[in-house]
């Protein structure tokens, strides 16, 4: 349902994606690990135009783009049948909750006011904000605001969401609430792609677990495969260090 | 204070306070106008990075800023003339005004737009919206809250600015001043009244920004202070 294929990214000279593949089939919860600095931030963020890719292609739905040379219609196109969850929430600070939810519908999809504000407290109720419909982003706690980010990118009904670390700026208390959502929404059929450091979450969401280094993807497959069982030595290394971190928090 | 003193300082405020009615004014309130919507346009095409445009921005910003306010006025209304345009006073003033309060209200404004972060402009892209959408739904309502302040500096900056119309005929209070205190010998009592006067409009206009920021405050809710994030991202909390 989408794919990407041979992503290459440089900023000033340093390569940051190497050639990347990523195959993501309709309900699939894909999640890619890896190393800060290994390109899985970038992959998304070329997946989505927020960064331009030196090479490759997307395939979104049948709809074929050259992420380097897309013109703005295209890139309107397929971002109208895309969501995108940030890291830091990157909530519009001037607009409620609500109105967060539903600017994309009303300006962005020429959808009624009306409609929209129906569909709009639907995405709210569904991330367990019924009561918050009318308060500002620094009402909110960082949860709070993050599981309207996640409103925001499911109330248009895309084909597939794009998570950027949504937890990562998150207090360790608020993390459970948001990946609380995200699994509902993965059980609903959601097509997602997660960009996390969630271990516990990606072997119990994902279908698929891509593990990214130094701009390549090093090994995939299934959560199993890839998280209990590693192939590359690499993996394997990451893992026993991020495990490790783990147990310092325990 | 002698009685013809007091007598002349009665009769004159109206004489003085009339010009400044129907002319300084008028002359702040139309220069302003027209110069938030050069500083508006001046801005967005260096926050969007339009080329050309961006280039031509700042080299109007960098001419404008850099030269005096007076040689500005002499050179449109004494100057021009020479090139075959001529203009009345009035109208000179207000174009020599707007264009000089629009390059710094300009700055105010880009500033101001560049302090909105960058990720909701992301984000509204991803929520399908364009360009114009988002700095007009998104950005700008935030820019001006964080301009206002700057931007009414400008404007109480105008307003004794105005005074230097009289240089090129503009009859406003400043001249009108000028005339009495060259009828009556009494300069020092005179101009003090007229800087008062001027005192009193910027008063008005001091309680007003407050006035106004209280209301963007609540429109807003932004009262927030920037915070840093984990991964040092600043964020609004």
């Amino acid at each position: 349902m989408l794919e990407v294929k041979n992503v290459h990214k440089a900023f000033h000279g340093t390569e940051v994606l190497k050639g990347v593949d990523i195959e993501v089939g309709k309900g699939d919860v894909v999640v890619i690990l890896g190393p800060s600095g290994s390109g899985k931030t970038t992959l998304l963020r070329c997946m989505n135009f927020l960064e331009k890719a030196d090479k490759g292609t997307l395939v979104l739905d049948g709809m074929s783009v050259d992420l380097a040379k897309a013109q703005k219609r295209e890139i309107r196109e397929a971002r109208l049948h895309t969501g995108f969850v940030f890291q830091n929430y990157n909530l519009f600070l001037n607009k409620t909750a609500l109105e967060n939810v539903t600017e994309g519908l009303v300006a962005g999809r020429k959808i009624p006011k009306k409609q929209a504000d129906e569909i709009g407290k639907k995405a709210l109720d569904k991330v367990g904000l019924s009561d918050r419909y009318d308060y500002y982003p620094q009402q909110l706690s960082g949860g709070q605001q993050q599981r309207v980010g996640i409103a925001r990118a499911v109330a248009a009904n895309p084909k597939v969401i794009f998570f950027d670390e949504p937890t990562s700026a998150l207090d360790p208390e608020l993390i459970g609430d948001v990946l609380t959502v995200m699994k509902k929404l993965a059980e609903e059929g959601t097509t997602m792609v997660i960009v996390t450091h969630e271990m516990s979450f990606a072997k119990e969401v994902a279908d698929w677990v891509y593990f990214m280094d130094g701009g390549t993807v090093v090994e995939k497959g299934t959560p199993q495969e890839v998280l209990t069982c590693p192939k590359e030595e690499r993996t394997r290394q990451f893992l026993r260090r991020v495990l490790r971190e783990i147990d310092y928090y325990i | 204070m002698t009685e013809r003193l007091l007598g002349i300082l009665t009769r004159s405020f109206g004489q003085i306070l009339l010009p400044g009615i129907i002319t300084t004014i008028p002359l702040t309130i139309l220069s302003f106008a027209i110069g938030m919507l050069i500083a508006l346009a001046a801005a967005l095409v260096q926050a969007a990075e339009v080329k050309g445009l961006r280039k031509a921005a700042r080299f109007y910003v960098w001419m404008i800023r850099g030269t005096p306010l007076l040689v500005q006025l002499y050179i449109i209304f004494y100057g021009l003339p020479s090139m075959g345009i001529l203009l009345d006073a009035f109208p000179a003033a207000v174009m020599a005004f707007s264009i000089n309060v629009g390059a710094y209200a300009s700055e105010t404004l880009r500033a101001a737009i560049l302090s909105v972060p960058k990720g909701q402009m992301e984000a509204g892209y991803c929520a399908g919206l364009d360009y114009f959408q988002i700095m007009g739904r998104i950005v700008l309502p935030q820019a001006l809250k964080v301009a206002f302040p700057g931007l009414f500096n400008s404007l109480i900056g105008l307003v004794k600015d105005t005074s230097l119309a009289a240089n090129i005929t503009v009859l406003e209070m400043f001249m009108a001043t000028q005339r009495i205190a060259a009828r009556t010998y009494e300069p020092f009592a005179l101009y003090c009244e007229v800087g008062f006067i001027y005192l009193m409009m910027c008063t008005v206009l001091t309680k007003l920004q407050k006035y106004g920021e209280k209301r963007l405050d609540k429109a807003g809710r932004m009262t927030g202070k920037p915070v840093t994030g984990r991964g040092g991202v600043i964020c609004w909390k």
